[in-house]
């Protein structure tokens, strides 16, 4: 295969990222801008995405990048992340969120079926007490409501 | 039949039939009463974050607290986590906090947890999608205290367009969007005036008369399906359901886009009812008819409350169709053939249409730039069908059709002289996008159709039939008498004068495409010239360029005239002189 083309893009911060074609093309935003305009010399900004993000971006992408079920819809909720993903998505939430709205914003199927994915895993048979001290979520209910919460679901 | 009746008003309804849903108040839609619709669970969009952000007793927006870390993400990404949960952990989650009850409760989500796991075997409970899965999970589910505490759940301080647009769309109702009325009305239209009008030209038209006389008319009601069907199991979109259980979810459900009842096999199913109703005089030649029971899908009962209906699309297998309102009414919106609708996308030729929106969605978004478009011939037919009444569709045109109360109607598709060619043409040309057979029929439909169609006997069904009735021994010929030979013989010269030109045509634009010529497409437009097809053939340009264009060797014309593909008015004479020189030397031959 001869030498790929290159992308330049800078993250939010201005700092400038430089990655091969077809990583970029992992992205369907960047894939259908660059079909678009064709190749400028110029960086594509994205205001939206961190350093340290697309950096992470970048090294999925990386990693995946002669994945031949990469674009296959991932759509089997049940079957398990691999080992490799699995270590990717340990990081703490901010992050995880961070990737998540980057995986949106850049259009990136798998990577955002793998994040959210590995949020469902989080709140997976919990209960409401143990689902709070996870995510930090205040009980805000008042005591009427928490009642007849209670008794719905019970 | 009065023509501009409001369709909500709260008329009596005929003695005999009731209306599966009563309706208490006509949707209010003066801006003031827009910025106060009340979501039931409290929920405001996010506009008026700002307005109450005024107010010396605002609280703030709940969500941060609510959602702890989760605030980072956006509503719509946190419905798509909320996906991928079981139902069990979505009650759990459902507990946490207000804003969690509040997207855990979109009932939306629900129906697709319901119909994926249940089909069609669910008990409808609660008005709600949420209520009937729960049960339907876990039978000792009880439901009545949520009855009782309902109204006291507001999830005060919780701003959110994802959760409020559907809400807003669903409580909208159509009533702003139903005021146009450019569509014709007539009763007693006479058949030749149908097809001199509307038929040939293609244009819609609403037969106010045309349903009137059906003894559905007088009988159908819920309480008469329900007595006389009471077992009775029909289609709604995907799956399979009771009727019985499908009326109550009708007469309750709040979806944006409900559930909407779609059957062609209700002749089977419901033993009997084809005898309440009849095709019109006007739709009885039916060509598919010779077909028999093997012709593609072509009648459907439909019913449905208000909001269902169907999203932009055409007709299958370039077929004109007729729909009949027995109970309630629908707005019809139709753009012609070469006119695409705002909001509906489409590949080239069609075979894939997308309108990612509901149609409620598709109201509020598009309708208003449909009615002032730049040229005004662009604007979109529009009127109310209402009971007894028939709309007629004619071939190619999109149309998208809501039912504006509860609303039982039959419609079918059907193939008559003046759409015969268009059907053959698209069965011919289109066949990966041949509907309404089993996937190996698509390839040969164009074949079976042809055979059918030469071999039968067939002629219009007598007044009160409503199926063609196969007839043994009717395909031997020998039964017919003068005219009704004289009759097939006309048919079958339509045929294959269709079939030529089709032919024709295709080949042409094949070899537009490979950029060659062949010798035996020259030869069949010589031999469309020596049968008098000249002045077609003049005026489809189209066809001869790609002949004639590319020289040949047609027996010794000096292709001298020059002209390309591309040239459009200089054909026809010299056309017309090739075809004449021809003839004189083929007569020689």
């Amino acid at each position: 295969m001869s030498a790929h083309s290159q992308i330049l893009l800078t993250s939010s911060e201005g700092t400038e990222f430089i990655i091969d074609r077809d990583i970029a093309d992992k992205s369907m935003l960047l894939k259908c801008m660059l079909e678009d305009i064709g190749e400028i010399g110029q960086a594509v900004p994205l205001p939206n995405v961190s350093g340290p993000i697309l950096t992470k971006v970048i090294e999925y992408c990386t990693h995946h990048r002669d994945d031949p079920n990469f674009l296959s819809a991932n759509d089997d909720v049940a079957a398990d992340i691999d080992e490799w993903d699995l270590e990717y998505c340990k990081v703490d939430q901010g992050t995880l969120y961070e990737l998540i709205l980057a995986a949106n914003y850049l259009d990136i199927k798998p990577l955002m079926d793998l994040t959210c994915k590995t949020v469902a895993n989080m709140i997976k048979a919990k209960s409401p007490e143990e689902i709070r001290k996870t995510f930090n979520i205040t009980n805000d209910f008042t005591p009427d409501e928490e009642d007849q919460d209670w008794v719905d679901e019970h | 039949m009065p023509t501009h009746e409001a369709p909500s008003t709260s008329k009596q309804p005929v003695a005999k039939k009731q209306r599966f849903i009563i309706r208490h108040e006509k949707p209010k839609i003066t801006t003031k009463h827009v910025m106060s619709l009340q979501h039931p669970l409290g929920i405001k969009p996010l506009g008026n974050y700002y307005m109450d952000a005024t107010r010396s007793d605002f609280a703030g927006s709940c969500r941060g607290p609510s959602l702890g870390r989760l605030s980072q993400l956006t509503d719509e990404i946190i419905m798509e986590i909320l996906n991928l949960l079981s139902p069990s952990d979505l009650v759990t989650l459902g507990a946490t906090s207000r804003v969690l009850y509040g997207l855990t409760h979109l009932d939306d989500m629900w129906k697709n947890l319901t119909i994926e796991r249940f089909k069609g075997d669910w008990v409808w409970q609660d008005d709600t999608w949420r209520a009937t899965f729960l049960k339907r999970s876990d039978p000792g589910y009880d439901t009545s205290m949520i009855l009782k505490n309902r109204d006291q759940m507001k999830l005060k301080g919780f701003y959110s367009d994802t959760l409020f647009q559907s809400f807003y769309c669903a409580a909208i109702g159509m009533e702003p969007y139903t005021a146009v009325e450019n569509i014709d009305r007539h009763s007693g239209l006479s058949l030749e005036d149908f097809i001199q009008k509307y038929e040939r030209p293609g244009k819609p038209v609403i037969i106010t008369d045309g349903a009137k006389h059906w003894p559905a008319m007088t009988k159908w009601s819920t309480e008469y399906f329900l007595k006389t069907w009471p077992d009775a199991v029909l289609r709604a979109e995907s799956v399979d359901v009771k009727v019985e259980n499908y009326f109550k979810y009708a007469q309750g459900t709040k979806d944006e886009s409900p559930l909407y009842l779609f059957d062609k096999k209700f002749g089977e199913r419901c033993q009997g009812i084809l005898e309440d109703m009849e095709v019109p005089v006007y739709f009885r030649e039916d060509f598919f008819g010779m077909m028999k029971e093997k012709r593609p899908d072509y009648r459907w009962i439909i019913i449905g409350p208000a909001r269902s209906g169907s999203t932009f699309h055409k007709d299958p297998n370039a077929t004109s169709a007729w729909n009949a309102v027995i109970t309630g009414s629908k707005k019809w919106i139709m753009f012609p053939p070469h006119i695409l609708p705002p909001g509906v996308f489409t590949n080239e030729d069609e075979s894939e249409v997308t309108s990612p929106v509901s149609l409620m969605e598709w109201f509020s978004n598009f309708y208003a730039s449909t009615q002032f478009p730049d040229d005004p011939a662009d604007r979109p037919l529009e009127g109310i069908c209402r009971e007894g009444e028939i709309m007629f569709v004619p071939r190619g045109w999109w149309h998208a059709v809501v039912n504006l109360e509860d609303c039982i109607a039959i419609t079918q598709n059907y193939v008559g002289s003046q759409n015969l060619k268009e059907t053959m043409e698209f069965l011919y040309t289109k066949r990966d996008q041949v509907s309404g057979v089993a996937d190996d029929r698509q390839e040969g439909l164009y074949e079976e159709f042809k055979e059918a169609f030469f071999r039968s006997n067939w002629t219009p069904p007598e007044e009160g039939d409503v199926d063609t009735p196969p007839q043994e021994g009717a395909d031997s010929g020998d039964s017919m008498n003068a005219e009704e030979i004289g009759r097939k013989r006309a048919l079958m010269e339509m045929w294959e004068k269709n079939e030529q030109e089709i032919e024709r045509l295709s080949k042409a634009v094949q070899q537009r495409c490979k950029g060659s010529v062949d010798g035996p497409e020259q030869v069949s437009f010589w031999e469309m010239a020596k049968r008098g097809t000249r002045a077609e053939a003049a005026s489809d340009k189209e066809g001869e360029s790609g002949v004639e264009a590319n020289g040949g060797s047609g027996g010794g014309f000096s292709f001298s005239f020059g002209f390309t593909s591309d040239d459009e008015g200089d054909e026809e004479e010299p056309v017309e002189e090739e075809s004449l020189e021809q003839e004189n030397v083929s007569s020689t031959a």
